[in-house]
This record gives structure tokens, sequence and C-alpha cells, in this order.
């Protein structure tokens, strides 16, 4: 387990050592190997000439001793037989040299050459001792022997170079056969350990900077503030990948908080345009409660102006006019009373009598009014207010108000066993199915605008407002309904729910 | 997406680099191997060589054989016969076939010099070439004379043909060939023209010999070839143009049978003139039944086994023969077959 931990290359250091070791060793290989050949080569053809060598030694000392023979038979110099004595002896030398280290491969022969060289020194010594002791007789004829045995061996060495070139020529020419074909070969040997070495460096250089540039290029992006990048994946368990890891977790987490940031940032400036629509909705409020304010000043200041105006036309005597104020005081009394405090169909029939009354003076006594009470125990039924006053408004301005003649309004009010139904017709200009739709149709809006009034008719409440006020009170929409014809007239039908009206009596008094 | 598509590439790129790999490292082993291989094969050559000489310590005696002037056939079947023997008998052969009889008497010289434990040469009476021999002998090396023999030497033995027989025997033959009528002619090899050549002389006196017996051939010549080159060519030619009526001639050696041949085929005389020869070489064989009546066979084999084998007997004191007649055997259009083979 440990050594293979310790052996494994889990390191760069690990890798660049073992890949270039790796391609030095194979190079050191490859050129030890070529270099070993070319040696090997060298001693080959050293050994094809070691033997003429030994030849060319044999032939010198036997020269050498067969010249100094002679030169010591015919002066007798004893510098001379030193001589002969030195090469004869170094003659013996070669012989064995000879037989040593060729005998093996040409036994007979070196047999031969050393037996003739035996002979030689035989017959010379021979020579030699006869000489010294002046036989010169005997002392010729081995000289002569001798002679001619250094001739034989001369001639034996000759052939045996003779020999030795013919097989040298035919060893020399299959070495240098072989060299070529090995030369060829070793070409490719060196071309490929090369290219071998090259890509063993390539892969393992490429293998180890590409992660480290996949790591920069993505640590560039994120220095530009891009941290979408793509994760760097690193197949090696090096350093770089404990890198590469530290560096992926280090760019989520980066990411993470930013995320953070974000929706924290994000929320806190929803909070800040919230704050700011309330403030914005808290001016609005205040705007129109001014608004509001200022619209209370007018019916307050025209009420008791008026009732200013009933003193003076009473001061005065003016019974009439005082009527005529105390009408429009009444109406403006009533007007301008919340609209959510409930009241008794008495009421509002009061108030339309003064309203009337008004129109009468205004109208003159072209709107002639028909009062139908049926049941009188009705009056004291609770209901919204300002209901029936904006309904006869209508008739009046829009009925009546618009034929030359005048016309008739009458209210009739009676009660069936469920409902209250009063009744207000006029006998004016109708309106056609389409008005009666459209009106409903406003009214059915959830929201119904402000629309101011026409200046000068209208008291201030239109009729789709009644048709709401009138359904949510009531909590029915059949509480309301118009029936016209064009050129006769428009009857308004309101059936107020008995039941129920007893029971929203409840409510309402609960509420108030 | 990308990244699946990156590493796939990264497998691409792995796997061409272990192919890639994978075939440098095996061009380089296989690369490797060739080179090694072809670097030894020279030294196991020159192995083979060293081993292809005998070891030294092997051989019991070192014979030199000194043959001269003799033809291929008969050195072939002499020295295979030769080298039989010895290899039987843990000797070393040395093989000379001389050009000249200075050759022959310096190789004498050599085998002495060089302590050969013995000789076998031709004998032939030549002043230096017998002085040699002589010498050889005083040096203890027993000599062998084979195929020819001299005189005034102390040679320890002589194994060869009887020529007195064969001269008789193809006198025979040469009578049975011309009906025992005609003119004959000999030719006779002589290694010298010294009257000492024993061999050549015992030829003719066996052929004379028995030509006494027929009254109606005529020897008209007899000739000595010598061992120049077409030595004889010219003297059958001489013959033939001295005596156009010859009808035999008797050649005593395989190089002259077959130029005589020559001669008879270029005159167009195949067929009216009796060839008879000796020696069993591949031409001759060829010629046997038409060109050449008969030829005498000297078993050139059996002589080198023998030569040997009497060479070892001196050497260990058990030979007391002074001749050892090897018997020849006459090649006739009959038997020629066993020869070709």
């Amino acid at each position: 387990m440990d050594w293979k931990r310790k052996f494994s290359l889990n390191t760069i250091r690990k890798k660049m050592l073992f890949s270039f070791l790796l391609a030095m060793v194979m190079m050191g290989f490859v050129s030890a190997y070529m270099s070993i050949n070319s040696s090997n080569f060298l001693q080959k053809i050293d050994s094809m000439f070691y033997s003429s060598i030994i030849y060319q030694d044999v032939k010198l000392h036997l020269e050498q001793a067969e010249k100094n023979l002679a030169l010591y038979i015919q002066t007798k110099d004893s510098d001379y037989l030193n001589d002969y004595i030195l090469h004869s002896e170094m003659l013996e030398q070669s012989g064995q040299t000879l037989e040593k280290e060729l005998g093996t491969r040409n036994p007979f022969k070196i047999n031969k050459i050393n037996n003739l060289i035996e002979t030689f020194t035989e017959s010379s010594n021979r020579a030699v001792y006869a000489r010294r002791g002046r036989d010169i007789n005997t002392s010729r004829e081995n000289y002569v022997e001798a002679h001619s045995t250094a001739r034989y061996i001369m001639e034996e060495i000759e052939k045996l170079n003779l020999e030795q070139l013919e097989t040298n020529t035919q060893y020399y020419l299959a070495l240098s056969r072989n060299m070529a074909k090995v030369q060829k070969v070793n070409g490719i040997m060196i071309v490929d350990s090369i290219v071998l070495g090259a890509i063993i460096i390539l892969y393992i250089t490429y293998k180890m900077t590409d992660p480290i540039i996949k790591l920069s290029h993505s640590a560039e992006e994120i220095s530009k503030g891009n941290f979408e990048t793509e994760e760097v994946m690193v197949s090696s368990k090096d350093e770089i990948k404990v890198m590469a890891e530290a560096f992926n977790k280090m760019k989520e987490s980066i990411r993470n908080y930013i995320k953070a940031l974000h929706s924290k940032a994000e929320t806190e400036a929803k909070l800040m345009e919230k704050e700011m629509q309330n403030l914005k909705m808290q001016t609005l409020l205040n705007d129109a409660q001014l608004q509001a304010l200022q619209s209370q000043i007018n019916p307050h200041f025209l009420f008791n102006t008026l009732n200013a105006g009933v003193q003076l036309s009473m001061l005065e005597g003016a019974d009439k006019t005082t009527y005529f104020l105390e009408n429009i005081a009444a109406v403006f009394r009533y007007n301008v009373r919340e609209l959510d405090q409930k009241v008794t169909l008495k009421d509002e029939i009061n108030s339309v009598r003064a309203y009337l009354d008004l129109m009468k003076v205004r109208f003159g006594e072209d709107i002639k009014v028909i009062e139908k009470i049926e049941d009188s125990e009705m009056l004291d039924m609770h209901m919204p207010p300002l209901i029936l006053q904006p309904i006869v408004e209508n008739s009046c301005i829009h009925g009546i108000g618009e034929k030359e003649n005048g016309g008739t309004i009458s209210i009739s009010i009676r009660q069936t066993a469920e409902y209250g139904i009063i009744k207000i017709e006029d006998d004016g200009v109708g309106m056609d199915e389409e008005t009666i739709h459209a009106i409903f149709e406003e009214a059915s809006k959830q929201e119904v605008p402000f629309t101011k009034p026409k200046k000068g008719h209208t008291t201030g409440i239109g009729i789709n407002n009644v048709i709401q006020r009138l359904r949510l009170f009531y909590k029915t929409d059949d509480v309301i309904s118009f029936d016209s014809t064009k050129g006769e007239g428009t009857k308004a039908v309101i059936k107020i729910p008995l039941k129920l009206e007893e029971q929203s009596n409840v409510q309402i008094n609960h509420s108030g | 997406m990308q990244n699946r598509s990156q590493s796939g590439q990264n497998k691409k790129f792995n796997i061409l680099f272990i192919i890639s790999t994978g075939i440098l490292v095996v061009v380089l082993a296989v690369t490797f191997a060739i080179s090694a291989i072809y670097s030894k094969i020279p030294e196991e050559d020159s192995h083979k060589d060293t081993l292809s000489h005998e070891s030294p310590k092997d051989y019991k005696y070192h014979f030199s054989v000194i043959m001269y002037q003799l033809t291929d056939s008969f050195l072939t079947g002499f020295s295979s016969g030769a080298a039989e023997i010895a290899e039987k008998g843990d000797v070393f052969i040395e093989f000379i076939n001389a050009e000249d009889i200075e050759e022959a008497t310096k190789n004498i010289n050599i085998a002495i010099a060089s302590k050969a434990d013995g000789i076998i040469a031709q004998g032939i009476y030549d002043e230096e070439y017998i002085t040699a021999i002589n010498r050889a002998i005083g040096k203890e090396i027993p000599v062998v004379f084979a195929y020819t023999d001299a005189q005034g030497t102390d040679r320890n033995c002589f194994v060869g043909y009887n020529a007195f027989e064969l001269g008789k025997s193809a006198a025979k033959r040469t009578a049975e060939a011309i009906a025992e009528e005609g003119e004959v002619a000999l030719l006779v090899q002589s290694f010298t023209q010294h009257q000492h050549d024993i061999t050549s002389n015992l030829n003719i006196l066996g052929f004379m010999d028995v030509m006494e017996n027929y009254e109606n051939i005529e020897i008209v010549a007899i000739k000595k070839t010598n061992q120049e080159l077409l030595s004889a060519e010219d003297i059958t030619y001489e013959i033939i143009s001295r005596y156009p009526d010859i009808d035999a001639i008797f050649c005593t050696s395989e190089k002259d049978t077959i130029g005589a041949a020559q001669v008879l085929i270029d005159l167009n005389r195949v067929g009216d003139m009796a060839l008879i020869g000796t020696g069993a070489a591949r031409t001759i064989l060829e010629y046997i039944g038409n060109v050449i009546h008969v030829s005498f066979d000297m078993n050139a084999k059996e002589m080198g086994k023998k030569s040997v084998e009497s060479l070892i007997e001196i050497k260990e004191k058990t030979n007391s023969n002074d001749f050892i007649d090897i018997p020849f055997d006459i090649i006739t259009d009959q038997n020629v077959y066993k020869y070709k083979k």
C-alpha cells in the first residue's frame, strides 16, 4: 500500500521526473547500444588483422635471426650472436603466441610452422656451435638448412596470410553487408527513439499543462466577473487536481455568496419600494381628505347661508320665498348627511316632496305630482338614504324636463307579502332598452367612478350609484328595475324584501 | 455537453497516445532485435569456420602426401581412399599435388623440416628429389611410394599396380582389338626421361613380352610422354602422320589416353584405329566402346587406402612388405556402367 503510493505518479514532480528520465534512459540506451555496436564492429575488424600482426611478428624475428646468424657465421662477431639469440628467442615466443592465439583456428598449419621454427632454431644453433668449433663445413651445411627452413616458414606464413585474407574478405563482405543493414535499422531505431521520446514528453507536458491552462482561463473569466464559467475538470490525480477542486469550490462559494448578497439587496429594494408606495398612498389619502374637506365646505356654507336667507325672507314677510328657501335647506340638509346612515321611507318621501316643491318653483305647474301611499306602515321602513330623490330627479330632468308641456310624476307605495314596493312613474320622454341596459351595465361594474354630476341639474348622485347601493344594502340584484317606452315615460320599481329589511335593520342597529 | 465532448476528445487523445507509443515501442524492439541479430551473424559464421577445423590434439600422426601432376580423377580417388583410412587411424593428411619436380622436392624438404610423421610420394627418378627422399629416410621419416616407383632410394614401401602385368594385359587387349595383325604404337607416361623410371620401363617390357608372340604385329613406335601440356596430342599426331597405317595405340596414363582420343576424333580415325587407354576419368568412360577400346583402371582409391595403411603399419613397425600390389581393372563396354555410377 505504502510503496504503491510512493511509486504512483501522483505528483507533478514525479510525473516530470518519470517522463524525462524515461525519455533520457531510452535515448541513453539507444546511444549506448550504438556505441557498443560500433565498438564491436571495430573489434571484429581488429580480430581480422590480429593474426596478420602475429604472422608479421614471426616473419620479422625470423628475418632478423637469419640475418644475424649469417653475419655471425661470416664475422664471428658476438654482437651478431647476441642479436641472433635475442631474435631466435623472440621467434620462439612469437611461435608460442601463434599457437596460443590461433592454434584452435588452424591447428595443423600452426603446428607445422612451429615445427619449422623448431627445425630452424635447431639447425641454426648447430651452425653456431659448429662455427664456434671452427667446423666451417658443418656450420655452412646447417646454415643452408636453416636458410631453406626459413624460406619454408616464410612461404607457409604467406600461404596462411593468403588464406586469412580470403576468409577475411569473405568475412568482411558478410560483415559489411550486415553492417549496412544494421546501419539502416539503427537509423530507424534512432529516429524511432527520438519520436518516442518526443511523444512521451509532449504527452506528459500536454497532460500537465492542459488543466493549468483551463484553470488560468477560468481564473481570467472570474477576474472579469463571470462566475458562470464551466467547472474545471481534471482527470489527473496530482496537485493540479487539488488546485482545480479548490478552485471550483472557491468559485462555487463566491457565486453563492454573491447570490445571497443579490437576494438581500432585492428584498431591501422591495421593502423600500413598498415604503415609497405607502408614503405615496398616504399623500394621496391626505390629498383626498383635503379635497373632501374642501368639498364639504360648500354644502355647510350654503346650508347656513340658506338659513340666513330663510330668516331674511321671514322678516320681510315673503312667505313663498321662505317656503322655497326652507325647501332648499331641507333638500340640502338631507343631501349632506352621511350616506351610510340609514333612514326611514318617510324621511325619503319628505325629501322627495321638498325637492319636488323646488322643482315646481323651477318648472312651474308643468310638473304634477301624484302620491299614492297604500300602506302607511311602510313609511317606517328603514332604507339607505338618497334613493328616491335621484330617481325623481332623473324623472324631472330627463323625463319631463325635456318635454315642452310638462308631465306627471307619480309615486306609489304598497306592500305585498314579501316586498315593500315603491313605484316612481313619469310620462316623460322615456328611454330605450339600450339605455336601460347601459345603466345596469354601468352599475354592475365593481368600481363606480365618481362621475361629476352635470352642473345645475342634479344634486350629485347618479342612478348607477343608487342601484349599487341598493344591491349592496339588500344583497340582491333584483331590487330595482326600470321599465320604459320611448316617448311614453319611465317606471322605476324598487322591491324591498321585508325579511331582509328586518335583518338589515338589526345589522344597521348593531353597527350604528 | 461541452464537458462530455471534451472528455471524449481527451479519451481519443489518450488512445492515440497509447497506440502511437505502442507502435513506436514495438518498432524500437524489432529494430533492436534485427540490429542485434545482424551484428551477431558474422561472428557465428566465423565461429563455425573455426569449428570446421579439426582440433590439434586428436591426431596421432601427421602425414604429407606429395603427388606429382596427377589428374583430378586419380587424385580424387586416391585422396578419398587415403582420407578414409586417415580418419580411422587418427592421422592428419596434408595433400600436395606438385606442378613440377622442384615443387615436389621442396615439399619433401618442408615435410622433413616441419617434422612430418611420414611421407607418401611418387617414385620419380630425379636427383634432387631422390636426395630429399633419402634425407627424409635419414631423419627417420618413413617414405611410401605410391603409383610409381623409383630406384635409388631406401623407401620403405611401394604401393601400386604391377606395371609389367599391365603391359602384358594391354598387349593382349591390343592384339585382340586388331585381330592379331597390324602396326602398334606405345605412349608411355614418364615423369623423367631417366632410365631409372621403373614403372614405364616395366610397362614397355610387359607389352613387348606379349607382343613377341604375335608375328603379324609390329610395334612401330614407343614414345615417352612428358608432363608438358598437350604432350600426348603432339606425339599422337606425329605417330599417325609418320605411320598412317597404324592400327592401335596403347597409352599408359589417363592424360595421354584423353589426349590421344582427342586426336583420333580430330583426324577422323575413330573406328579404324584401336585405342587402349589407362584411367577412369569421366571423359574416358564416355569414350569406352567407341573411341577407346578398353581402359585400365588403377584403383586409385584402393591405392590411397593401402598407402596410408602401410605407412601407419610402418610407424607401428608391423609392416614387412616391400611392395603392395594394387590389382588393376579393365574397363570395357560391358562393365563401364559400373564406373559411371
